[in-house]
């Protein structure tokens, strides 16, 4: 059994050293508030917090030991009484190294382990040495490599295959399908993975240039918000009084004013979301081996993640009015991992449609786009006009009947986000019974497809109200898996497909009861 | 009395115990109080414009009416419409009859099945029944203790939990 490097207490310190800020407003509020207050109170308090900041990293590594062997790996915790718990290979679906910049300098690099523990997190190990992580990245590798070959066989759902074939993905076509040449792996993290991977994705400035439009469109939001603040000053007399500062600078405020400012924004945007793009997905690389995908992204800070195909269990592909120009989308790699985090799951921030596309029908063994996709979009536009037309209708009613306290701008910003809300409720679904696919669509704007087995459903559930029952709509909710990101929400689809559906991928056996109920009743 | 077992919708779904009624009504009194309580301690207020003090009463009329629509109303309807049932491989769950809700949940994805129980409902001699998956639990409001232990029994037998083991349940 082994400890991490003491280097974390260092990087610890800094994680406490973030409360300081904190503990100086609390002694200055409490000066304030009680003058009285002794010295001598003041300087055991202050003790107190040096106390926590000095021992807590360093009790913090402490107690944390693990050993990895060819079997598996043991973590122990604890100071006094230990625990110690034991997971062998198999059961880790992804390991996952983080480097930031003083790690790498200094030779470390933070180890992230996904496996269904105790507490629904994964097993993290910071700073431990490049060639450690290499060796414990290299035992796991070992171990699926055996598993793979065993339970190919037993898989309903083909694992992915070698990609082939032309490409049309956006200027990638050549890099795409190039198998990575043999290399002697020295650190997993600095070189190429070993022979037989293949470069499935790799980042190009063209990814890059949409992801920065789309990242950066958040920065729009900043000339609202502004509008905001300035109507808050207007009423609550606070001074923050923006028109007054745009007219200083521009002198009048007419229409080139106001181009300027939004220009400037929009200049903004499009900058803050090109640094954040390729600082987090620059060097985006995807590599696609018989059983495992590898993927490594980020400039400063890197990370690579080795993900277990078998504990590939669907897919997620957002997409956006932005992206959906480009024919650009994010896709997620769903794992079986529990928890909610995004961390567990693999992130391909910007690719194009046909990649991805390329790699779910590899994946799947079926074209996406075949999967016939059911939902009433004229009823639903008219359901959206009709709720949307009540929303705004009752926000002028709250805004006359609340004096106009807040003003009709909060109204209309408050209406939006209702409208804005209510589309994202709406969405389609599809399935192919053969192969046992499901497609589940969120949004109407911004969409979000859920690409999935039927395994990955634990419970389905069909819900209508009587506006729903009037046009013959109902809507699903359906649990994946642990977490509010795992729960599927949709409105606005055809009742009896929402009826199909639930029975789809629940109930496998034609003369169940349930599914005579159903039939019988609905 | 009448218990779940001997008690079946026409439609052959199982029904909830008649205690549910109960349980329901009461939720909705504590609900509907807390709520007037709250519109009562907010009108109350200084910061509120004086020329909305009218919706005050209003309010506590609307909350009045609806507790009587529901509790007389609406409550026997959703219990009359609401039930179970349970075959190999799902569990059926149905509620209500103006806002229709159909559970489905895969019973090789159930992991445990518990029973709850507090001053009025052993006053009642009921339980409620939990059945919990990955992230969510859902409810069978009242049971007879003895109808509980046998859907507790039966879940726990049932063949589909033994196969999976967590984590791996995705895969095949």
């Amino acid at each position: 059994m082994k400890r991490t490097s003491p280097v974390v207490i260092l990087t610890n310190y800094r994680r406490v050293l973030s409360s300081l800020p904190i503990m100086l407003i609390g002694a200055f509020w409490l000066v304030r508030k009680e003058p009285s207050t002794s010295r001598t109170v003041m300087i055991i308090g202050f003790l107190i917090y040096v106390v926590i900041v000095l021992a807590g990293p360093v009790l913090e590594w402490l107690q944390l030991r693990y050993g990895a062997d060819a079997d598996g790996i043991t973590i122990s915790t604890g100071l006094f009484s230990r625990k110690d718990v034991r997971y062998s290979w198999d059961t880790i679906s992804r390991v996952q190294t983080s480097d930031n910049m003083i790690g790498k300098k200094l030779g470390f690099t933070n180890l992230e382990l996904g496996a269904n523990t105790e507490d629904n997190k994964p097993i993290l190990l910071e700073m431990v040495s490049l060639g450690e992580a290499e060796r414990i990245m290299a035992l796991h590798r070992v171990v699926i490599a055996d598993q793979a070959g065993v339970e190919e066989a037993d898989s309903p759902v083909e694992l992915m295959p070698s990609v082939d074939g032309p490409d049309d993905g956006g200027g990638t076509d050549a890099l795409a399908m190039r198998t990575v040449p043999t290399q002697v792996v020295q650190n997993p993290i600095a070189t190429a993975p070993e022979a037989g991977m293949q470069l499935i994705h790799l980042s190009t400035p063209r990814d890059i240039a949409v992801a920065s439009l789309v990242g950066g469109r958040a920065f729009l939001i900043i000339p609202a918000f502004f509008f905001i603040l300035d109507k808050i000053g207007d009423y609550t007399k606070l001074n923050i009084n923006l028109t007054q500062l745009g007219l200083a600078i521009f002198g009048e405020f007419s229409p080139l004013a106001i181009a300027a400012i939004v220009g400037t924004f929009l200049l903004l945007a499009i900058a803050y979301g090109a640094v954040t793009a390729w600082l987090s997905n620059g060097r985006l690389q995807v590599f696609a081996g018989d059983d495992s995908f590898l993927v490594r992204a980020g400039v400063w800070n890197r990370r690579t993640v080795h993900l277990k195909k078998i504990n590939v269990v669907g897919f997620r592909i957002q997409s956006n009015p932005i992206a959906k120009i480009f024919s650009y989308a994010k896709l997620e790699v769903l794992s079986n991992e529990a928890g909610d985090s995004e961390a567990h799951v693999l992130v391909i921030p910007m690719a194009a449609r046909t990649r991805i596309n390329t790699l779910l029908d590899a994946h799947f063994d079926c074209h996406i786009d075949d999967i016939a996709v059911h939902t009433s979009a004229r009823i639903t536009k008219i359901y959206i006009f009709l709720t949307s037309a009540l929303v705004v209708t009752a926000a002028i009613v709250g805004g006359w009947l609340l004096n106009r306290m807040w003003g009709w701008w909060a109204v209309g910003f408050v209406a939006l986000i209702f409208v804005v809300v209510l589309l994202s409720l709406y969405g389609a679904l599809g399935y192919d019974a053969g192969r046992r696919v499901v497609l589940l669509r969120e949004g109407l704007l911004s969409r979000t497809d859920h690409i999935l087995t039927y395994d990955r459903v634990h419970s389905a559930e069909y819900r209508h109200g009587p506006l729903d029952k009037q046009w013959g709509l109902a809507k699903l909710h359906v649990r994946l898996y642990e977490g509010e990101s795992n729960v599927i929400d949709m409105g606005g689809i055809p009742r009896r497909v929402v009826l199909d559906f639930i029975q789809e991928v629940t109930i496998t056996r034609k003369k169940s009861a349930v599914r005579r109920y159903l039939s019988a009743h609905l | 009395m009448t218990t779940i077992t001997d008690a079946t919708h026409a439609d052959g779904l199982l029904q909830y115990h008649h205690k549910t009624v109960l349980v329901w009504r009461f939720d909705h009194v504590v609900g509907a109080l807390i709520l007037a309580g709250l519109v009562l301690a907010v009108f109350h207020n200084p910061w509120w414009n004086p020329a909305i003090f009218w919706l005050e009463p209003l309010l506590l009329g609307l909350i009045v009416l609806n507790s009587i629509i529901k509790v007389a109303i609406l409550i026997p309807l959703r219990y009359r419409n609401s039930g179970y049932l349970l075959d190999d491989e799902t569990l059926l769950l149905a509620r209500g009859k103006l806002w229709r809700s159909l559970t489905l949940v895969r019973r090789d994805k159930i992991l445990y099945v518990t029973t709850k129980t507090g001053p009025l409902l052993r006053r009642w001699n009921v339980v409620e029944l939990n059945v919990g998956i990955l992230g969510e639990k859902f409810t069978i409001p009242a049971v007879t203790p003895d109808e509980a232990q046998r859907l507790k029994t039966e879940l726990a037998l049932s063949s589909p939990w033994e196969t999976p083991e967590r984590g791996d349940d995705e895969t095949h």
